[in-house]
C-alpha cells in the first residue's frame, strides 16, 4: 500500500516536471513571424506577373476586413525569428519596412516605417496566428497591405 | 366445512352463542371429528396469542434496567479483547493529505503552464502610440484574430506621375 502510494506520488511529480519543462521550452523558443506585402485591387488579375495568389488563411482574413478592394495578391513574403528581447527590421519594399520587438514572447511592438520615417507603432499581444495588417492607398485606386502574422 | 360453520365454531369458543346454539354446536362437535380438530386448533391459537400479548412489566425504570444490561456487557467483555485504536503512522497520515494536494498542485501547474502569463485585463490591444498620421484608423476583428491599421501613407500627392500602378511606395 505504501509502495503504491509512493509510486503514485513519484509519477505525479515526474508528470509535473515534464509539463513544466515542456512549457518552459515553449516560452524560451523564439517567436516566428511572417511578413507579407500584399497588393489590393479591383482587377481580377494583377498587372504584375510576379504577384502570386494569397495563402487561403490570409486571403480569408484579409477579405473579412472592411476594405473596398475585391482582390489581393502576394507581392513578397519574409520570415523572421524573434528571440525574447530582440528587435529585428524586415524590409518589405524599397521604402517600407516593419520593425518587430519581442517584449515577452506574447507582447510585441510593431513599428511600420515608410520612407525612413516611423508611420505607426503598436504594442499588442501576438498569440499564434494573430495577424496585424498595415495598409494604405496606392496609385490607381489600389492599395498596399503589410501583413504581420505570427506563425511560431 | 364452509366459512359459516367455521365462524360458528369461533363464536362457540368465544362463548358468544346462545344456550340453544351452544348445545347444537356441542352435539355437532360430538359427531364431526373435523369440527373438533378445528376447535382445538382455534383454542390453541387463542392461548398462544394470549400469552404473546401478555405485558411484561419492569421492576425498575427503563433507563436503570438498560444501564444494568450495559454494565453487564462491559463486565463480560475482557478489557484485553477490546481493539485498541489503530496506530496511524505519520507517513499514512501525510499520505492522506499529500495525494489530493499533489493532484491539485499538478492540475494547477498544468493549467498555469497552459494559459501562460495573465492576459492584460484592459483587452488584447495594450497600447497604441499616437500616430504621426492624423488620418489613421484601426479596426479589430476578434473573430478572425486580425487587426487593421489603415494609414494615409503615402499621401496621394506623393504618387509620382510615372510610378506604375503596382509599386508600393
Amino acid at each position: 500500500m505504501r509502495l503504491r502510494s509512493l509510486i503514485i506520488i513519484v509519477l505525479g511529480a515526474l508528470l509535473c516536471v515534464a509539463i513544466a519543462g515542456s512549457g518552459a521550452d515553449g516560452k524560451n523558443k523564439p517567436a516566428g513571424f511572417e511578413v507579407q506585402l500584399l497588393w489590393g485591387t479591383d482587377l481580377a488579375k494583377s498587372p504584375n506577373p510576379e504577384h502570386k495568389p494569397l495563402d487561403p488563411d490570409v486571403g480569408k482574413r484579409v477579405q473579412s476586413l472592411p476594405l473596398k478592394f475585391k482582390h489581393y495578391f502576394l507581392v513578397n513574403r519574409n520570415k523572421v525569428e524573434l528571440p525574447l528581447g530582440i528587435t529585428k527590421k524586415v524590409d518589405v519594399s524599397e521604402k517600407c519596412a516593419v520593425e518587430l520587438k519581442n517584449l515577452d514572447n506574447m507582447k510585441f511592438q510593431v513599428t511600420f516605417i515608410g520612407k525612413n520615417k516611423q508611420q505607426a507603432q503598436r504594442t499588442q499581444d501576438f498569440p499564434l496566428q494573430e495577424m496585424l495588417v498595415h495598409g494604405g492607398n496606392a496609385p490607381g485606386s489600389n492599395a498596399w497591405l503589410v501583413v504581420v502574422k505570427r506563425v511560431e | 366445512m364452509d366459512h359459516e360453520k367455521q365462524l360458528k365454531l369461533q363464536a362457540f369458543l368465544d362463548e358468544e352463542l346462545s344456550e340453544a346454539e351452544a348445545s347444537e354446536v356441542a352435539s355437532w362437535l360430538a359427531k364431526d371429528q373435523e369440527a373438533t380438530l378445528l376447535l382445538g386448533e382455534l383454542r390453541n391459537t387463542r392461548q398462544a396469542l394470549a400469552r404473546f400479548e401478555a405485558g411484561v412489566r419492569l421492576p425498575e425504570s427503563r433507563e436503570f434496567y438498560w444501564s444494568k444490561i450495559a454494565r453487564e456487557i462491559e463486565r463480560l467483555e475482557p478489557a484485553a479483547a477490546r481493539p485498541e485504536p489503530a496506530r496511524v503512522s505519520w507517513l499514512a497520515a501525510w499520505r492522506k493529505f499529500l495525494i489530493p494536494a499533489g493532484a491539485v498542485a499538478a492540475l494547477l501547474i498544468a493549467f498555469l503552464v497552459t494559459i501562460g502569463p495573465p492576459a492584460n485585463p484592459a483587452g488584447r490591444v495594450e497600447a497604441e502610440s499616437a500616430y504621426s498620421d492624423p488620418g489613421v484608423f484601426t479596426y479589430h476583428d476578434y473573430d478572425n484574430h486580425a487587426t487593421l491599421v489603415w494609414l494615409s501613407y503615402p499621401a496621394e500627392n506623393d504618387f509620382p506621375e510615372s510610378e506604375p500602378n503596382d509599386k508600393v511606395q
